[in-house]
């Protein structure tokens, strides 16, 4: 067996981690981290022009190897398992929380508040974005200010994005450009985004991934990166509560591998950090680690449903001028205690080609090919146009949404695999008929400003950017962590990022994520 | 997902050498003068022939690329490890052999295309026809000539003038 000792011993190697590290390391220059990482590292980008040729030509994966085989779960909605994690293909969204998604039960007595305040947390969303490079422009909402500027400024508006602006705003729902990890000018040594329009493979490194994070760590020989390496269980110390150790295998020769560190932190994203704390049970914790004062290990887990519609409109609208980038609206962010529906979603416009590609039958279901094919679908196209609309709403988990261990399923090494099965706690259940109607209202608003009409209705059919399952709260009866991430039964062992959320919001969650780990690496450093 | 040591990525990269599961490097044998037909009835004529030829070649090339066993994007939301199946070269072939022994001709492609429902975004390997016509009608090209304009998907293009229509001025 080889073993390695640290200071730290970071479980997982996404953004959360890359956060963590990086955030250590300058208040703590000395300090030893271990990163620990079930997948590759996938650094090569200097060949990402190659692989989007290939994403584009022959529907390849432009991220080889960054999935392995027998470590999935039922429910999950990413298989990816790599160094950077989902954050290497991410669309680079950076849309903030607000005041109201940390306070949901004094607001309007659902859900739980969070042990934490917003403005401290704006202040590290702020820092968040710094890191990440965060392109963006602020709205018009006095209850979304800012206390810092974006560091850059926003990503342009297309032709596309420009028309549908100045039509839709005619519902009186104002819109913005959707601030994004992407560079506007160069920044953190990497370049401005040229607009290659395949932002799942970003071939110039304009869109922040983990990746680059990693390897100036590494450069400067700050970490110890361990990937195709998988910890299959946290050992606790003899007659302490204290984790001792991380059991690990190396998935490269199933040699075994120990960790031992001073401090741990779980940064494996909503799935792989319950899992493995529900696998480290042991005799003095029979349901898992850090699962003892709460029972919650694994539950409430959460993100938010989505409805999504097109919009055909009477103009024309050119499809692939930026088809990544979107108009946001947080018109509906807030909604007053005494409303009658609580309603709480975001508002984003896309430029779409529904409804306006080639077809090989007409509408009569007649074969065309040839020139007969052209002048059909030309008249099609540039007749009118067609958006995609599309809001997230706030749900709320009921505590039985969970992640539990699926005997039936195991990976090579017959450790059982996560099963998740979200469910909504009742009063998010009995709203989702209403916040489903009231959204596609606001959608028609939408259409009829355009002079437009919706089709394509449809819902999102899973809770999309997932969190939860080691909750943050104050009380270590109803969560798993303190705000800091810090778990509530092991004084040395951390979780990070996605899992310690109590509620999902109804926006894309990455930037808090980011936001509330780089306030853990403040607590950290200085408690060291 | 149970595991009995099966790695089905692993075991389809080892087809991928297999004779069964290869690129065709002849791709498209002695079928190209037929290709070349094919290409002119059901891609517009109005390109010209010598268009529609420069595209049957550049479909041909495609095939020859083709990378049986390659990783396949595994998506979000409902993710599926999937490979690239075997290369759709002999079955191309073969559908160009039974098209030229027919007489290429526009009832002869209606007649292909008549099980087909949808235009194949990426060739899909089932209907030389209709992957022929996704190849052309899905590129940046025809996407450019079907507006008129200069949107050039596929390149990474800056942000200069990006707010304007990019519909070509008249000369």
């Amino acid at each position: 067996m080889t073993r390695h000792e640290s200071d730290v011993c970071i479980i997982g190697a996404g953004i959360s981690a890359a956060m963590l590290a990086e955030k250590l390391l300058e208040k703590k220059p000395g300090l030893k981290i271990a990163i620990v990482e079930a997948g590759r590292s996938l650094f090569d980008v200097e060949n990402r022009m190659k692989y989007r040729q290939r994403r584009t030509e022959y529907a390849e994966n432009p991220w080889k190897g960054d999935a392995i085989e027998d470590m999935t779960a039922q429910g999950i909605i990413s298989r990816t398992m790599a160094v950077g994690g989902s954050a290497m293909h991410w669309g680079g969204a950076c849309n903030r929380f607000s005041e109201e998604d940390l306070r949901l039960k004094s607001l309007y007595g659902l859900a739980v508040d969070w042990p934490l305040d917003w403005k401290e947390l704006e202040r590290y969303t702020c820092e968040a974005e710094r890191r990440l490079g965060v392109a963006g422009e602020p709205g018009p909402f006095p209850e979304d200010s800012r206390s810092e500027p974006y560091p850059m400024a926003p990503m342009p508006l297309t032709y596309n994005l420009r028309r549908l602006k100045e039509e839709s705003e005619k519902s009186g729902i104002p819109f913005w450009s959707t601030p994004q990890a992407k560079n506007t000018k160069p920044y953190d040594g990497r370049p401005a985004c040229v607009r290659c329009g395949t932002c799942s493979i970003c071939p110039t490194g304009a869109r922040y991934s983990p990746d680059f994070t990693f390897k100036r760590m590494l450069a400067a020989k700050k970490i110890a990166l361990h990937d195709q390496t998988l910890v299959r269980k946290l050992v606790l110390e003899d007659g302490s509560s204290r984790v001792a150790s991380a059991q690990a295998v190396s998935l490269r020769d199933d040699s075994q591998v120990e960790y031992r560190a001073k401090r741990f932190v779980l940064a494996a994203g909503y799935t792989w950090t319950s899992h493995l704390l529900l696998l480290s049970a042991c005799s003095r914790f029979p349901d898992g680690l850090a699962n003892k004062s709460s029972d919650l290990v694994g539950r409430y887990m959460t993100g938010h449903n989505w409805v999504t519609a097109q919009m055909e409109v009477p103009y024309v609208i050119y499809p692939g001028m930026n088809e990544t980038h979107a108009l946001l609206s947080r018109q509906y962010f807030r909604c007053k205690p005494d409303a009658g529906l609580y309603a709480r979603h975001d508002l984003r416009i896309w430029e779409s080609a529904a409804g306006r590609e080639p077809r090989l039958r007409d509408s009569s279901g007649k074969i065309q090919f040839g020139d007969a094919l052209a002048a059909e679908w030309k008249a099609r196209a540039t007749s009118k146009g067609t958006a995609r609309v599309r809001s997230y709403y706030d749900t709320h988990p009921d505590r039985n949404s969970r992640l539990t261990l699926d005997a039936s399923a195991k990976n090579r090494f017959g450790d059982p695999l996560p099963k998740i099965e979200h469910k909504l706690d009742p009063a998010a259940e009995t709203r989702v008929g209403a916040t489903r109607g009231h959204i596609i209202a606001v959608f028609e608003k939408l259409a009829k400003a355009n002079n437009g009409k919706l089709f394509a209705i449809s819902d999102g059919g899973y809770q999309d950017h997932p969190c939860g399952g080691t909750r943050m709260g104050a009380d270590p009866a109803q969560s798993v962590c303190d705000s800091y991430g810090r778990t509530h039964d092991h004084e040395n062992l951390f979780c990070v990022g996605a899992p310690t959320l109590p509620t999902g919001g109804c926006t894309n969650g990455t930037l808090t994520f980011v936001a509330l780990t780089l306030r853990t690496a403040d607590r950290m450093a200085d408690a060291s | 997902m149970p595991n009995d040591g099966f790695d089905r990525r692993t075991l389809l990269a080892g087809f991928a050498g297999a004779a069964l599961w290869a690129a065709d490097p002849t791709f498209p044998q002695d079928q190209e003068t037929t290709l070349k037909d094919l290409a002119f009835v059901a891609l517009p004529a109005s390109l010209g022939r010598a268009k529609t030829d420069e595209l049957a070649t550049k479909f041909a090339r495609w095939v020859r690329g083709y990378s049986p066993g390659a990783e396949m994007e595994h998506g979000y939301g409902f993710p599926k490890l999937e490979s690239r199946p075997a290369s759709p070269a002999p079955k191309y072939v073969e559908q160009l052999r039974a098209l030229a022994a027919k007489g290429l001709s526009a009832a002869s492609v209606e007649d292909a295309l008549k099980d087909v429902k949808a235009l194949p975004r990426v060739p899909a390997g089932q209907n030389v026809a209709a992957d022929l016509m996704g190849f052309y009608f899905y590129s940046a090209e025809a996407l450019d000539r079907c507006y008129d304009a200069d949107i050039r998907v596929d390149a990474c293009r800056g942000f200069e003038r990006v707010g304007e229509s990019p519909v070509r001025r008249k000369a």
